[in-house]
């Protein structure tokens, strides 16, 4: 197990650099340059000139390179062209908002879609499960931004019982949240209706069922446990591009997460945001990927680390 | 204000009677019919202390709060908000006190400014004329990491300090445009501004100090205790937050979680004006719309060619049809609401005369170009397809190329381009900004050389008397519009949505809203 650890973790930093120096690259590749988006229409090519040589971008990639490396090595990602601010403390401020955002999606999409699944897969072909399956459909294919402002119409504008838009109360995650939570829960909910109804035809439910257990403890102590796999899958994906920011609802509801700034940052080639933003999702997705493949083990104790 | 009912006051006459009618919180720019406030709403009688609180958006997010390294509609928000500077201009264009008290100019390369008493910064720094050598050090130190304004100042030479209270700057060359461009620039405390810290909280002597800054989210400011200015702020607080949906803006405005939104989309105005809760305003703006023609290039360096584009786009039915009237034509260079400002006549849309300025041009056949736009500004890509359709019927064949802004730029300031469907600002309030910096032919923004132009604006520059500066814009101007490589386009309107009980809100033409001035009836 520790030598399996160390060697994920080697793996680990190696994943996190390639894609930095990827963006890295490819940010100084694309057309478009930081000093003329920074200066806008107004200004002069010799005023370019001197930001450009400011931000150190006279010089070649490669040199840019290992001037970003070295100081990368020692925690410094440079600072924001446009604010002045550092990069990295510019993401890492803005992350709880992210994660706070991201946490009741999963936590809503989760709790919704085993109830539902669940009851569809007990019930299959039922009205009752056909109705479960329209509402899981339009959760995954209705374009979010367009569910966000319904939400918005129907709660904030006619009925008035949630805040329109901001993040200082628990009543102001609950747009949002139902918003970024609908697409996986409707995809969840069909994962767990055809994990549910391929399990219980499975040998060992019969068993279960015919040494007298009650249908209820059947499904949560025998089924449930062992269609978690594919879900945990799905959800550590997820949250890994959760974690990105989910730019469409945050700028639907004014919500205060990186994704926005991330945005930002790419239109305006503000390179070292750019530069952090990546660092940081990057490690997150890496650390996310690690502790799903452990949930494996504890999930099914056939799965060995090899 | 009997003839604006009449409708036969013009927008510009329009503005003149707004900005002189104090409290006038209701404007129809364009609109023959003026509506008086919302019914129900209390007297307006500002209150005596400062008092309640409002919350806003502007058009911009607010990236940079140093107020001496950016004049970004954002940053001036900012700006007014918690700064001032040693000069003002009133909503008339006339130069008033700031924290300077009276100034004079005893020969063209001096200006001498007796600085206001007993000011202090919010932090407690005291406002002197150290302030005023520091803040503009800042920005013209040669080693600057904050130079964002020295082409404002950059005629400036020495900055001394014969005592706590008298500034003398000295410039290089007589400077016309130094009393204007003072009045953008913020002063800064000394001691505090060199810390870190300064840029995450920033500090002016403005009316209002920062309580919470949360980046990208709100800017939240109150009112300043010890301000120097006698019953300014009448709001006790202001939370700048940011919307950037505008569906979700809307919605919030009618329900009152929002007060004040700058910035109303076209067709939401209807429904806006319709409301009794919200008043909707417009007002006048720097900014304009322009075609830019690559006057280094074929077939645009030929003038002729320039002026049959121009004859061969009906540019009054952009303005009616795809502007929807929020949008007046163009009529000059700079923006009729800037200072030295000449009305010029408009081309008359006449195909006919365009072929046959082509046929002269010796391009009876036609001519191909490029027209490199990006989907950032407003209806970018209607008027793109309008124009080249319309540009097809005289034989100039366009290629429309749709570009991220940020490669757009790229592209225009390196002069590779046709044609640009450009959307600019003179964001100082002042013909010199956008005649000698865009059109002046040493900095090679345009490809259009005309050295009696170039003379003119550099005379214009080296002026001090406003009169002569005047005359010389005027000028230019009239040289431009004949000669230069601009289709002018229009000039916008600009929309505020204001919750009734918002009173005291004034549009000013560079936009940032004055909340030091507003107010809130009970």
């Amino acid at each position: 197990m520790a030598a399996y650890l160390i060697r994920r973790l080697a793996l680990a930093v190696f994943v996190v650099w390639g894609v930095v120096t990827m963006v890295f690259v490819v940010m100084r590749l694309v057309p478009g340059d930081p000093a003329n988006a920074f200066l806008g229409v107004d200004a002069t090519q010799e005023e370019v000139e001197q930001l450009r040589e400011r931000l150190g971008l006279d010089r070649s990639i490669p040199e840019q390179y290992v001037i970003f490396l070295r100081q990368a090595a020692g925690g410094d990602l440079g600072r924001s062209t446009y604010s002045g601010q550092p990069a990295l403390e510019m993401i890492i401020e803005r992350l709880p908002a992210t994660i706070r955002l991201a946490a009741a999606a999963l936590a809503l999409a989760l709790v919704t879609a085993f109830v539902l699944g669940v009851v569809a897969a007990l019930r299959a072909n039922s009205t009752l499960d056909r109705l479960i399956s329209v509402v899981t459909v339009m959760g995954q294919s209705l374009p979010d931004f367009w569910i966000g402002l319904m939400l918005i119409l129907v709660f904030a504008g006619i009925l008035r019982l949630l805040p329109t838009f901001g993040s200082d109360t628990l009543a102001h995650l609950v747009l949002p949240a139902v918003t970024l939570g609908l697409p996986l829960m409707g995809a969840t909910t069909r994962l767990v209706r055809s994990g549910m109804l391929e399990i219980l035809g499975q040998d060992y439910i019969r068993t279960a069922r015919a040494k007298g257990l009650k249908p209820s403890v059947v499904v949560r102590r025998h089924a449930l446990k062992n269609m978690l796999i594919p879900v945990v899958t799905v959800f550590g994906l997820r949250l890994g591009y959760l974690l990105g920011g989910s730019v469409i609802v945050e700028t639907v509801f004014s919500w205060p997460g990186v994704g926005n700034t991330i945005i930002f940052a790419i239109s305006s080639r503000d390179y070292a945001v750019v530069q952090a933003a990546t660092l940081v999702v990057a490690i997150s997705f890496v650390a996310i990927n690690l502790v799903i493949d452990l949930i494996y083990v504890f999930l099914d104790p056939r799965i060995r680390f090899a | 204000m009997s003839d604006l009912r009449k409708g036969r006051v013009s927008r510009r006459d329009f503005f003149k009677y707004a900005g002189s009618a104090a409290g006038v919180v209701v404007l129809a720019g364009c609109a023959p019919a003026v509506q008086a406030p919302a019914s129900g709403a209390a007297p307006a009688v500002a209150p005596a202390g400062p008092s309640g609180e409002i919350t806003a958006v502007i058009r911009q997010v607010i990236n940079i709060a140093d107020a001496a390294n950016n004049i970004g509609y954002a940053t001036r928000v900012v700006a007014h908000t918690m700064f001032d500077a040693m000069v003002k201009r009133d909503l008339a264009g006339n130069f008033v006190s700031g924290l300077a008290t009276s100034w004079e100019n005893p020969d063209p390369l001096t200006w001498i400014f007796s600085l206001r008493e007993g000011v202090s910064f919010h932090n407690g720094e005291e406002f002197t004329s150290e302030s005023v050598a520091f803040t503009i050090n800042r920005i013209l130190d040669p080693e600057s990491t904050t130079p964002a304004l020295k082409p404002l100042l950059v005629d400036i030479d020495t900055v001394e300090t014969p005592d706590a209270m008298t500034a003398v700057i000295r410039t290089k060359e007589p400077f016309g445009p130094m009393l204007n461009n003072l009045s953008m620039l913020m002063m800064l405390p000394p001691e505090y501004a060199q810390t870190d810290e300064y840029l995450e909280k920033p500090v002016g002597t403005g009316p209002f100090q920062l309580e919470e800054w949360v980046k990208g989210n709100k800017f939240v400011v109150e009112a300043n205790p010890n301000y120097w200015q006698e019953g300014k702020p009448k709001l006790q607080r202001v939370s700048i937050v940011e919307v950037p949906e505008p569906a979700t803006r809307l919605v919030a405005l009618e329900r009152g979680e929002l007060d004040f939104v700058h910035g109303i989309q076209p067709e939401d105005m209807k429904r806006l004006d319709a409301n009794p809760d919200v008043n909707l305003v417009r007002g006048p703006t720097y900014t304009f719309r322009q075609f830019l023609m690559n006057g280094g290039r074929p077939p645009f360096n030929d003038p002729l060619v320039r002026q049959a584009v121009y004859h061969a786009i009906d540019v009054d039915a952009m303005v009616n049809d795809i502007m929807g009237g929020t949008v007046e034509r163009a009529t000059s260079y700079i923006n009729a609401n800037v200072w030295g400002y000449a009305a010029q006549t408009p081309y008359p849309y006449d195909p006919d005369r365009a072929r046959e300025i082509l046929a002269d041009a010796g391009l009876a056949d036609g001519v191909e170009m490029e027209l490199k736009w990006t989907p950032r500004d407003v209806k970018a890509k209607e008027l793109v397809e309008f124009s080249i359709a319309q540009l097809e019927e005289v034989g100039i064949r366009g290629k429309s190329i749709e570009q991220e802004h940020t490669v757009w730029l790229e592209d225009l300031l390196a002069l590779d381009w046709d044609v640009q469907l450009v959307s600019g600002a003179t964001s100082t309030g002042d013909a010199d900004y956008t005649l000698r910096r865009i059109y002046f032919s040493g900095n090679n923004r345009t490809g259009w050389v005309n050295a009696a132009y170039d003379d003119l604006v550099t005379q214009a520059a080296r002026t001090t008397d406003l009169e002569e500066r005047k005359e010389l814009y005027a000028q230019a101007q009239k040289i431009a519009w004949d000669d230069g490589p601009n289709v002018m386009l229009f000039e916008d309107i600009a929309t505020y949505g204001l919750n009734a009980r918002v009173q005291g809100f004034e549009p000013w033409p560079d936009e940032p809203p004055r909340f030091a001035d507003m107010w809130v009836s009970s």
